[in-house]
């Protein structure tokens, strides 16, 4: 994904993000590996800055799992994968989200990973969920580097509940339990979140709410809220309008924090999407910056 | 040799004409779309809902766990379009967004193949491959699972 931001007050930067290449293979029912590893945050332009310094890329392994089927319908995999909390953190890669601005609700409350075992259910009937139990015993198999700092979780068990209909809508429900690292704080996260669609009408929404059990001192409140709402509308195949409100109250601070995005996308095929937006945010700022972005995400 | 014909009478050019088109409609209807799979797949028949929820990768493996291989034909191909509309339901890109999601999340999307010929050498060489051809004929060394009304 080539992404450009021009945040207000900010300098504008071009840079390169999510330079992903998957490898995947299946060979029999126990052995289907799974890797992703990725260049991120590759810097190309930045504004008052020389081109050839400034961030520096890294490389990060996202995903490695080996999934073993245990019935056709029943998964086991073992590894590290992306944690099943919302739709949005399970199809995170650029060109299958409709912005390139991340809701906070989507990664702040939770590890966006999980280390360890997961086991996958998909039922016949449509009318039963698709569950996911996850357990991460110890920490991570390698470091998020988008972790917030004494955010690092370990022992790390939750359940998702997803239910599709006519194949585009998707409920969700999520329960999440961990332990933070280093310290003696725990906490539980419960989630909600929905994809409905609408005839040309799209609406995306998350929830997440989290106790903390035994917080650190530093911490403002023992516990975290986080909610969004995203209409897009859908012009034709290829034009889409968006238009999204959040509120994150954050465990660390007072204020609350609020963002609206809008902004509009254009997919000329399946795999290729151009996206322009503009957010504005007021309260307590997170890591979202207020000012425009635009992306070219491809999935080859 | 490419042979040419020329008819010097409009009326008996015009009775060719008709002649050849009443032969390719003949030949057209005669064709079907099959479904086929690698010979030792363990199911002889299947069904429309099953073959739905293989290419919908909601079935992954077969009753004696062999790894299910969907096969595909190109975006631009008819039988693609005609398969997508009577078996799945959904249209093109609706499809390849969500095959697109699915391989994010771990699962292999159908592998595509540009020919009925590659993909009859594709389904008859690789275990557990299972797709469709568009033919008058069973293509040699394939299972046929069943025809798409």
């Amino acid at each position: 994904m080539v992404e450009a931001e021009a945040p207000k007050g900010g300098d504008a930067e071009l840079f390169v993000d999510d330079l992903a290449i998957f490898v995947q293979g299946r060979f029999n029912r126990f052995f289907n590996p799974f890797f992703e590893g990725e260049v991120a945050g590759m810097p190309v332009l930045k504004e008052n800055h020389d081109p050839f310094t400034g961030r520096t890329a890294k490389l990060v392994l996202e995903r490695l799992y080996n999934d073993t089927y245990l019935k056709d319908n029943l998964v086991l995999r073992l590894g590290k994968s992306l944690t099943t909390v919302g739709e949005w953190n399970t199809i995170h890669a650029g060109p299958l989200v409709p912005n390139t601005t991340r809701p906070l609700t989507t990664h702040r409350s939770f590890s966006e990973f999980t280390s360890g075992a997961s086991l996958i259910y998909t039922p016949r009937d449509e009318a039963w969920p698709t569950v996911t139990a996850y357990w991460q015993p110890d920490g991570g198999l390698a470091k998020d580097i988008d972790a917030i700092e004494d955010r690092i979780f370990h022992n790390i068990k939750g359940v998702n509940l997803s239910w599709t209909k006519d194949f585009e809508n998707t409920i969700g429900l999520s329960f999440q339990t961990a332990d933070v690292t280093d310290s003696s704080e725990s906490q539980t996260l419960i989630g909600a979140d929905a994809h409905l669609v609408f005839g040309p009408v799209e609406i995306r929404s998350e929830l997440t709410q989290t106790w903390l059990h035994n917080p650190k001192a530093m911490r403002v409140r023992d516990s975290e809220f986080g909610v969004y709402g995203q209409a897009s509308y859908n012009i034709d195949e290829r034009w889409a309008l968006h238009a999204r409100y959040e509120y994150f109250k954050d465990r660390d601070f007072v204020n609350a924090s609020e963002n609206a995005l809008f902004g509009f996308s254009y997919r000329p095929k399946p795999p290729v999407v151009w996206k322009l937006e503009y957010v504005t945010q007021w309260g307590q700022e997170l890591d979202i910056e207020q000012g425009f972005k635009a992306s070219l995400a491809v999935l080859f | 040799m490419k042979r040419v014909f020329i008819y010097r009478s409009p009326a008996r050019a015009l009775m060719v004409v008709m002649a050849s088109l009443m032969l390719s409609a003949k030949a057209s209807a005669e064709e079907k779309m099959l479904i086929i799979a690698n010979k030792n797949v363990p199911v002889e028949a299947m069904e429309l809902e099953e073959l739905n929820r293989i290419f919908m990768l909601k079935r992954q493996v077969w009753p004696d766990g062999s790894p299910v291989v969907p096969v595909n034909r190109e975006a631009s191909s008819p039988a693609r379009r005609e398969f997508t509309e009577k078996v799945l339901g959904r249209s093109m890109r609706a499809m390849a967004n969500y095959w697109n999601q699915m391989q994010f999340k771990g699962f292999m999307p159908p592998v595509v193949q540009e020919s009925d010929a590659a993909m009859a050498a594709f389904v008859r060489n690789v275990d557990g491959a299972i797709g469709y051809v568009v033919a008058d004929k069973a293509p040699e060394g394939v299972r046929i699972l069943g025809e798409i009304p």
